[in-house]
């Protein structure tokens, strides 16, 4: 393995570089000079540990001269677009999950027709998510307990609240940027990122809940649509699309970018 | 209808969701929650008020219109 050092003094303004050849487990040579002590102490148990971590690093490295062609492939060109468009703006995040889903004003108009069914029933609906699944969840009602560990029932009503703005800002059907960052935002505030450093709340739960809602949902409005299939499938499918989408934005800020 | 007076009424359990709602008329004061801000044309919040009032969960908020 060929290694070359600079080192640089900035005490002494002085700045020493040299070559050497060494005897690691990733290869042999020798090792000359004045970089001899630098070099053993960098050969510490803590290089070896990052030698093993990334062991491409002790492959002989190929010259950054080669370009990579990707791009001027045209259908990798647009992709690589739509990954850059859609992580920078959220409406063409929005607009790009739309379309594969196929969320289409007629399902915008299935989830506004959902309102006259939903709205009537809302307050029973959010008393069953959070008076009874909730904080009868083992895991799931941590987040809804005192520091006695009791249910605290102020908390809870706060956060009922907001998910009934949360349902009621779905029910207006404007998917506009306002929209799109509210539900970032919901999800952002889940994570130690932006106002509160000190939550962290599981995606499993997040899907958890998420998914408890949707069959709870599906189930209620098969109920209520019993005579009615087509209408069923209508409002069903749109807020099956809906539900996809909303994830998505909601967990952007718990996932790096490349991820 | 325009809003000509607004205030606070009953157990405030502070989710700050009003001030979110209508932050030019409202202030969030620690320790004793969500305030009228002093001094502010009530009328022209209207909208944003009636808006709060109706995600209160406590039904906290009062208005005269």
């Amino acid at each position: 393995m060929l290694i070359v050092y600079t080192i640089s003094d900035s005490n002494n303004g002085l700045t020493l570089q040299g070559k050497a050849i060494v005897k690691t487990e990733y290869g042999t040579g020798i090792i000359s000079n004045f970089l001899k002590e630098e070099y053993q102490s960098m050969n510490s148990a803590m290089a070896n540990a990052y030698m093993k971590t990334f062991p491409m690093e002790a492959e002989k490295k190929v010259s950054a001269g080669k370009r990579n062609p990707v791009l001027d492939i045209p259908e990798f060109n647009n992709t690589w677009n739509i990954y850059r468009e859609t992580s920078l703006d959220i409406m063409k995040r929005y607009e790009y999950m739309a379309q594969c889903v196929d969320f289409t004003d007629k399902d915008t108009e299935a989830i506004r027709e959902s309102k006259d069914i939903l709205a009537p029933h809302l307050e029973a609906i959010l008393d069953h998510i959070y008076w009874e699944k909730l904080i009868n969840d083992p895991w799931l009602s941590k987040w809804f307990r005192d520091e006695t560990g009791k249910i605290s029932k102020e908390y809870v009503t706060i956060r009922r609240a907001r998910q009934r703005r949360f349902i009621l800002k779905i029910l207006e059907c404007k998917w506009d940027e306002e929209f799109w960052n509210f539900v970032r935002w919901v999800g952002a505030v889940h994570v130690p990122i932006f106002g509160f450093e000190d939550l962290y709340i599981p995606v499993r739960l997040n899907l958890a809940l998420w998914g408890y809602i949707h069959q709870y949902l599906f189930n209620f409005l098969a109920e209520q649509l019993k005579d009615d299939p087509e209408k069923l499938r209508r409002i069903t499918s749109a807020w099956t699309k809906l539900f996809w989408l909303i994830i998505d934005v909601y967990h952007i800020d718990y996932f790096a970018p490349w991820m | 209808m325009k809003i000509n007076a607004v205030w606070f009424e009953g157990d405030c359990v502070k989710c700050a969701m009003c001030i979110e709602e209508a932050s030019g008329a409202f202030d969030f004061v620690v320790e004793a929650g969500p305030q009228v801000k002093p001094d502010i044309d009530i009328t022209s919040f209207t909208e944003e008020i009636k808006r709060a009032a109706g995600l209160c969960p406590t039904q906290c908020i009062k208005y005269n219109q």
